[in-house]
């Protein structure tokens, strides 16, 4: 049966939902200096009701952004450090054998996976068993232990941080895994301003002042709205055609060997909806798909042995797509020329 | 970028919808453009090469080829236009690009769903029109048609009736053999056979490619040609009329006449009707039958009446021939010997000949009265010739020795060759006929030199060399 259809946003809801996302902006930018982007794009990921995937060395932020983000947000957050020594039931929770009114039964003692945000830090220094045990939790939000399924808290997101796996002691997460990552985002190394910046501002120890700006309701309304955020038809036929451009067998994507699944054009498509209201639009656009393609897709693009070889990345061929894949579906005729957007 | 968000929505409506037809039109043409312009560069050329053609076959055939280029551009056109309709944009398609273009964020697209309003009219479209026409290479394509066919107007183009005209003619001597031997035909002066067998030369002759018609072997062949044939025509008029003299000798000759005497005149007329038979040109009518039917002894046996009938039909099928050569023309008709009814020949009543009632002899003119023609009194015995000048040779041993004007060229032979001609008889020393008619056949001088004495077996492998 069709679900019932959303009633689209209107103008004034969009705006009003834009100043709210501006306000969590701005109190984010307040914790992590010079990096607008990753901001926004965590945002955006936090809108989708989808977890982020945090890349970058040690040291440049990622821990105090998601620190901010859950007091920004009013929410319960909770940390993991990744270490190869990790269990699953460290993450997910264990039986505990509890003696009430003189009777011994195993009570479930839930782990750091239950809070709103979970932040895994060094998500790729724990064995891939470990990494797995996230899986249930990321794609169903919601942990088994014993036979016995516990809901996890609403709003819930993981936000998982990854040293580069040229690193020593890293294992690659499963592609799998991967693909539940709704964004996987490269935290760059801030600039001279910005040390100037967070030397002047900041000291070891103190952590930032973040302002509360949004409760759990807000967030969820918000994320309700992202739901309603109008997709035209040929918005979903361009992430129709740039998901499928990833196949192996296009020649654009000459180096791929899997290319992006189904789940990606929904994680474009969410993402793209949801940076269409950061901005105060009702609807999802072009340019708004082509913005948060490359997070959306790079960790779900797995290159053949012979593009690693050649140097090629998955963003160099997720640039290409986006420069060969227009919005419109039908090619020009030659004695017209498309002028540059 | 300035939105007027205070006009309504429908009037947005209407006005981004018209812009977004404009643009699918646009694009939609450039398509049919792309699909038609190749055909009609081919179009073209080929009505360039119509033109051409219509100009050079009649210029009435000119509007016709226009219409035929009209009518190819048209069809071409419909044609291009079902071929590139699979690639035609929608109005959908063009609002993508026109909102992609300015910026709207996939506005008009919402709207056009029914989510959100039209943008304002006010945003500014020039210079960001989402597409450009890139007008070089049609243009260069419709203006190379255009000249293409502008030249095939222009350029001067020969008349094909004008081509037509120059086409090679035959050569001239295979003309006038074949004009003799029509107007032979017609005339009944030779049989079919003969006159077929020269016309299977003038075919042998025209069967080699047109353009060889001019090289010296074909010109060379027709001009032996026609001196054969001029050669064999002149030997019928002579052997007709030594029969006919022959046959009227022997119907003139008195009842009292001694048998020898008869018996001359009959060898002489069947000698003359053997000529007559081996010769390569052969009478048609009544002389031929006639001759063919009697054998040699049987001649002598004639009445003097079918004698006269058969001097009158060897005279009427030489006069036959002779008026025949006259309308061809370009025949040398003294070739064919003294006419008997030459009003220049008048009986001078008092030779032998005027006292016995024959042709007078020294009367005749210098045509009828020249050597070979039966006026010899030498004899028997050999001809005594001599090797008289140049000059004095007759009309057509001179032909026949110089024909090979180019010296360069010519090989010895050419120039010293035995021909087919007569004699060169010392004229002057002719004293008058004293035997004539009577001489022996191993010294019957002035007649064909060469062919002639040669025994049939020899010349029919003579004829059957030169066929």
């Amino acid at each position: 049966m069709k679900p019932p259809a959303l009633l689209p946003l209107d103008d004034a809801q969009a705006r009003h939902a834009a100043e709210s996302i501006g306000r969590l902006r701005r109190a984010l930018q307040g914790v992590l200096f010079g990096q607008n982007d990753l901001i926004d794009l965590v945002i955006v990921g936090v809108l989708a009701r989808g977890h982020v995937l945090l890349e970058g060395l040690p040291g440049l932020g990622k821990t105090e952004l998601v620190k901010g983000l859950a007091r920004a947000l009013d929410l319960k957050h909770k940390r993991v450090q990744f270490t190869p020594d990790l269990l699953p039931g460290d993450i997910t929770g264990n039986p505990v054998l509890e003696e009430v009114d003189g009777r011994r039964t195993f009570a479930f003692q839930p782990g750091p996976v239950f809070a709103n945000i979970l932040l895994a830090d060094e998500i790729n220094r724990a064995s891939p068993k470990t990494q797995s045990a996230l899986l249930e939790a990321m794609q169903e939000r919601c942990v088994t232990v014993m036979g016995q399924t516990h809901p996890l808290p609403s709003p819930f997101l993981v936000l998982a941080t990854q040293n580069p796996i040229e690193l020593e002691g890293t294992y690659p997460l499963p592609e799998a895994q991967l693909d539940r990552f709704l964004f996987k985002i490269d935290v760059p190394a801030a600039s001279v301003e910005t040390l100037e910046r967070i030397v002047l501002e900041r000291e070891i120890g103190i952590p930032p002042d973040v302002p509360c700006v949004l409760d759990t309701h807000a967030l969820t309304t918000l994320q309700d709205e992202v739901r309603r955020v109008y997709m035209p038809p040929p918005v979903a036929n361009f992430i129709a055609r740039l998901v499928a451009a990833t196949a192996p067998t296009n020649p654009l994507a000459a180096g791929v060997r899997y290319g992006a699944s189904p789940r990606a054009a929904l994680a474009l498509s969410a993402a793209a909806r949801a940076r269409g209201l950061c901005q105060g639009r009702i609807n999802a656009s072009y340019e708004d798909v082509r913005a948060v393609a490359l997070p959306v897709l790079r960790h779900r693009l797995v290159l053949d042995y012979g593009a690693r070889l050649e140097g090629l990345t998955p963003d160099g061929i997720v640039a290409r797509l986006l420069d060969a894949v227009p919005a419109h579906d039908k090619p020009l005729p030659t004695s017209l020329k498309a002028a540059k957007v | 970028m300035p939105i007027d968000t205070n006009l309504a929505p429908s009037s947005g409506a209407a006005h981004w919808e018209r812009r977004a037809r404009l643009l699918a039109a646009e694009i939609n043409a450039g398509w049919w453009l792309s699909s038609w312009l190749p055909t009609a560069l081919a179009i073209g050329l080929a009505g360039t090469f119509a033109l051409l053609w219509a100009r050079w076959q009649a210029l009435e055939l000119v509007p016709f080829a226009w219409g035929a280029i009209g009518v190819a551009l048209v069809l071409a056109a419909v044609a291009a236009w079902f071929q590139s309709r699979p690639r035609f944009v929608s109005v959908a398609s063009a609002r993508v690009l026109l909102e992609e273009r300015l910026g709207l964020h996939a506005r008009l697209s919402s709207a056009a769903a029914g989510v959100g309003d039209w943008p304002g009219r006010r945003i500014d479209l020039d210079g960001r029109w989402p597409v450009r026409i890139r007008a070089t290479r049609p243009v260069m394509l419709l203006a190379m048609v255009g000249a293409m066919l502008a030249a095939a107007m222009v350029i001067p183009v020969a008349d094909a009736g004008a081509f037509r005209r120059r086409a090679i003619e035959a050569p001239a001597d295979a003309e006038i053999v074949s004009k003799w031997v029509d107007e032979l035909r017609r005339e009944e002066a030779i049989d079919e056979r003969s006159a077929s067998e020269v016309n299977d030369r003038i075919e042998a002759i025209l069967e080699r490619p047109r353009d060889a018609w001019y090289e010296h072997a074909t010109l060379e062949a027709a001009g032996t040609l026609r001196e054969q044939t001029a050669a064999e025509l002149a030997a019928l008029a002579r052997n007709l009329a030594a029969a006919e003299r022959a046959a009227a000798d022997l119907a003139a000759a008195p009842s009292g006449t001694a048998s020898s005497e008869k018996h001359r005149d009959s060898q002489a007329l069947a000698a003359a009707a053997r000529q007559l038979a081996l010769g390569g040109m052969r009478p048609a009518g009544d002389a031929g039958t006639k001759l063919g039917k009697e054998a040699a002894e049987a001649l002598a046996d004639l009445s003097p009446e079918q004698l006269r009938e058969l001097a009158a039909a060897l005279r009427a099928n030489r006069s036959k021939l002779k008026a025949a050569l006259a309308r061809a023309a370009n025949f040398d008709l003294a070739a064919l010997g003294p006419d008997s009814d030459c009003e220049a020949c008048q009986p001078c009543g008092t030779c032998q000949e005027c006292r016995e009632g024959k042709p007078c002899k020294k009367g005749a003119c210098a045509a009828c009265n020249r050597a070979g023609r039966g006026g010899i009194s030498r004899g028997p015995g050999e001809a005594p010739m001599k090797a008289g000048k140049e000059e004095d040779i007759g009309a057509t041993r001179r032909e026949l020795v110089t024909a090979p004007t180019d010296v360069e060229r010519s090989a010895a032979g050419e120039l010293l060759d035995v021909v087919d001609a007569e004699h060169a008889v010392d004229e002057s020393a002719y004293a008058g006929l004293q035997a004539g008619g009577t001489i022996a056949p191993s010294a019957d001088g002035g007649g064909p030199s060469r062919v002639d004495n040669l025994l049939p077996r020899e010349q029919d492998a003579v004829r059957r060399f030169f066929k």
